[in-house]
């Protein structure tokens, strides 16, 4: 018989998966003005990058409705690339990002190649790229990131309503 | 259960990963997954079966199809809906934009109102809006939280608590009583251990009884039941029909929660869990989604006025479920079994009116009506 702990153990490593939700292990957001790859990048003057691990999607709350929103919010459209870091799966982000109606394109690269891209580990992350060079980052698991408000007067656009 | 922190933490965790198990809808089948559980085959039978659309006109007569208005402020992304009986329309709850949308009978978008959030209009896990019959609307939240809303939503009547969460199913039993299908975690709050369905009192706010206790034996069926224990519910008159996501059995119970009698279910494709099978590792979090993709799980069941049962079940491939449906009658006897349907949102208890997604709908605010045929 599974005892209540360890019922309990089990049901949060499904939940916080191996890096875990809010693992303070996470690594550091990359910095303003560091340049991105041109996989990951649509050349467009603003663009939006998410990078987004398994876990990230799988069981942590992620910052969703922030991007459903900016991409809806009038003005600029503002193209959003989804960086997957995993080493499978990349249908299921695929899914993931049709169900929650949001439109990107989805790049996919395994942990040792964002490493060697980045000099870091991926972190959960929505990067705003100005020319290609990093503006402003959020915690892709803040679900309570209004990105329309904060990026939309940058980007040309206005501020948006809904949530964020 | 897990220390302090964690425990305050988790229905934050646990929402994400049941939201995506219950609320998602994706009815067209996909590619092959790359999963290590080989599931490919389970997904490509050797007669290959209708399409969604078939399967409709198999069930019934297609109406028109429904497509409900969006705005810049308004996306259906995670959407249960029920049937609003003062305007012939619909209410829709969004989990995912924790918004509450009034739609008119052709889908037209009358109003909106709830946002996201802990404030008192705000929900962080919305699960359902039911309208009352005094006109108000009962919002429940996945978590312990429920609000009557005016006719309109322009204003919070009243909020309330409930130790019930997470939230599977709402039934509005009568003007006061409302059925809730989901877990009591707070061992404080627990008068009936593992039950779950529950009675509230809507007039005073209180828990009256809580049952069903489904037999969880074995680890796997444990540790499934912790991560897909869903239970559903419908009611007919005086009797509440309930299922769980692992048991293939209909339960019927009166509305003092009383059993009544129990139906088998004539599953024919289902793909029970099996305890002989070795259990996944859990430490990391793509083997335990494969794991519960190789087992089917029930969602919903809808008891129709003839007396037989539409039982909807879901095979999973990663994030997406697969949705398969049985159609039986009171007594057991199986009437048929459907592979690939478009997920059943809700059927309208009045007329046997069947509300799906449209097959082939990428979004799901595009429906299909169904006439349920007579057999």
């Amino acid at each position: 018989m599974v005892t209540r702990t360890a019922r309990g153990a089990l049901i949060l490593a499904l939940l916080l998966g191996g890096g875990g939700c809010g693992d303070p292990r996470a690594a550091d957001p990359l910095p303003v003005g560091r340049e991105f790859p041109g996989f990951a990048r649509s050349w467009a003057p603003w663009e939006v990058v998410w990078v987004i691990r398994p876990e990230d999607f799988l069981t942590c709350q992620t910052v969703a409705r922030g991007v459903r929103a900016f991409q809806r919010a009038p003005g600029v459209p503002v193209p959003v690339t989804v960086v997957y870091v995993g080493d499978s799966h990349a249908d299921w982000v695929r899914d993931f990002l049709r169900r929650q109606r949001i439109q990107a394109t989805v790049r996919t690269a395994s942990e040792r190649q964002f490493a060697d891209w980045f000099g870091q580990p991926a972190a959960p992350r929505v990067y705003l790229l100005r020319r290609g060079r990093v503006a402003d980052q959020v915690s892709a698991r803040d679900d309570r990131v209004h990105l329309a408000r904060r990026w939309g007067r940058a980007v040309g656009g206005g501020e948006g309503r809904g949530g964020g | 259960m897990p220390d302090k922190p964690l425990r305050r933490a988790f229905p934050l965790l646990m929402a994400p990963l049941l939201a995506s198990l219950q609320g998602c809808d994706m009815p067209e089948p996909r590619s092959a997954s790359t999963s290590r559980i080989a599931t490919a085959a389970l997904f490509a039978p050797a007669t290959p079966e209708p399409d969604g659309n078939a399967v409709l006109e198999e069930l019934g007569k297609p109406d028109k199809p429904i497509r409900l208005e969006e705005t810049q402020a308004v996306v259906n992304v995670i959407v249960r809906m029920t049937f609003d009986r003062s305007t012939g329309g619909y209410l829709v709850a969004d989990e995912s934009e924790n918004q509450i949308r009034q739609y008119g009978p052709d889908g037209e978008l009358v109003r909106y109102f709830a946002r996201h959030g802990d404030g008192p209009r705000e929900f962080r896990f919305l699960n359902r809006a039911l309208r009352l019959s005094t006109g108000e609307v009962l919002a429940l939240d996945g978590f312990n939280k429920g609000v009557v809303f005016d006719s309109t939503g322009s204003r919070v009547v009243r909020s309330f608590s409930t130790p019930v969460g997470p939230v599977h199913s709402v039934q509005l039993l009568n003007d006061s009583l409302l059925l809730l299908g989901g877990e009591i975690r707070d061992e404080r709050e627990v008068t009936s251990p593992g039950a779950r369905l529950h009675l509230w009192n809507l007039n005073r706010d209180t828990l009256i009884r809580s049952f069903f206790t489904p037999a969880v034996r074995g680890q796997a069926r444990q540790m499934a039941s912790s991560v897909g224990g869903f239970v559903a519910t419908d009611a007919r008159a005086d009797t509440i029909a309930a299922v769980f996501a692992l048991t293939d059995t209909i339960f019927l119970f009166d509305h003092a929660g009383r059993r009544l009698g129990q139906v088998p279910i004539p599953f024919r494709k289902f793909r029970r869990l099996s305890e002989s099978a070795s259990l996944p590792r859990f430490d990391e979090v793509l083997g335990a989604r494969e794991w519960v993709g190789s087992f089917s799980l029930i969602s919903h069941v809808f008891w129709l006025r003839d007396g037989s049962f539409l039982v909807q079940y879901q095979d999973r491939i990663g994030t997406e479920p697969r949705w398969r449906l049985l159609h039986m009658r009171r007594d057991g006897g199986f009437i048929l079994e459907r592979r690939d349907t478009p997920k059943l949102l809700n059927v309208d208890q009045a007329n046997d009116h069947l509300v799906f997604t449209r097959p082939g709908s990428e979004a799901p605010n595009e429906w299909s009506r169904v006439r349920l045929a007579e057999r």
